[in-house]
């Protein structure tokens, strides 16, 4: 989708067209979950995040400037999100939810098995080494490191300043490489 | 140190490359939909509530500032205008209103007795004055 079609996309939302809003939602969906998902490690939280993302979205499209990108404003609002709710769980991410209804444990698809191996894969791979770091440097980790963005575009995401996000990065690569020497030594 | 970054660097790249899968994306988005669309519902009742808390707001700050302006520059019974406004500012319920009323005649009266007096002796005086002067002429015709 070309950034004239998204521009279009925003505009007839922000009159409170609800199915370009829905073609918006399908299109970032994606990203706002695989964010989620990297800094939480917990598949339901994710979910939230991304009703959370979306719903605020919809309430505060008017308030979007077109000279950031759509990407990025999409991103600041699930850092947000995904920081306070890092900074809430203090430090243990690790706890899951409980499914919240039996049904839930019942029904499950071949499809949903699959996914569900995948992820949890993908948890305790991200898990077992980014788990101490404090909320700040997971962030700035992932986003640097696991999404590949620019530090520029960082700082506008986060609103942290360029030699913060170095430190902050530092300090999370150096923890992990910690971890990767403890493990061959 | 080799090893180190070799095993940072799949690490990293395995986490890259394997997204996690969102199971029932749709779902997901109906559920985001019914949600919008509640707030949507919702926005015109916040909205009612949003001025009317507003209305009142303002109503309350005004008084508060009448209040405080009553407490600052007391109104006093002196002029006419003011006396008044005084009278208005009164409770016509309570008690007070009519020692108030009692106030402003029993004002008035006296100040008219004032007023009447000098009127009086100035008259008594001029006429003591002109039965001096008759006199005098009486005298001298004689």
């Amino acid at each position: 989708m070309t950034q004239q079609q998204i521009q279009e996309l925003i505009d007839r939302s922000k009159q409170g067209d609800t199915k370009a809003f829905e073609i918006l939602m399908l299109t970032y969906q994606p990203l706002v979950f695989r964010l989620a998902f990297r800094l939480l490690c917990d598949d339901n939280r994710a979910k939230d995040i991304v009703q959370d993302v979306f719903v605020k979205i919809w309430l505060q499209i008017g308030k979007y400037k077109s000279h950031y990108r759509f990407s990025t404003w999409i991103y600041k609002i699930t850092c947000n999100l995904c920081y306070d709710k890092l900074r809430s769980m203090k430090h243990f991410p690790e706890a899951t939810h409980p499914p919240d209804t039996i049904t839930e444990l019942e029904i499950i698809s071949q499809e949903d098995v699959e996914a569900s191996v995948i992820n949890n894969e993908l948890k305790e791979l991200i898990l077992y080494f980014t788990g101490k770091l404090s909320p700040k440097q997971k962030l700035i980790f992932t986003l640097k490191e696991i999404e590949e963005l620019d530090v520029e575009e960082i700082v506008d995401i986060t609103g942290f300043s360029e030699n913060k996000i170095k430190s902050n990065l530092y300090l999370a690569r150096k923890n992990i490489k910690d971890k990767i020497n403890a493990i061959t030594s | 140190m080799e090893n180190e970054k070799t095993t940072y660097e799949n690490w990293i790249e395995r986490i890259r490359t394997a997204s996690p899968v969102l199971d029932h994306p749709d779902a997901l988005t109906q559920t985001v939909l019914k949600k919008i669309e509640e707030t949507t519902v919702n926005k015109p009742k916040s909205r009612f509530l949003y001025f009317t808390g507003l209305i009142s707001n303002v109503a309350a700050v005004l008084m508060l500032c009448v209040l405080i302006y009553e407490t600052i520059y007391p109104q006093t019974f002196s002029s006419k205008e003011k006396g008044t406004s005084r009278l208005l500012s009164v409770s016509m319920t309570s008690g007070l209103y009519q020692e108030v009323v009692d106030f402003e005649k029993d004002k008035k009266i006296t100040g008219q007795k004032k007023v009447l007096t000098v009127v009086i002796r100035k008259k008594m005086e001029a006429k003591a004055r002109k039965e001096q002067l008759y006199m005098l002429t009486q005298k001298i015709n004689h």
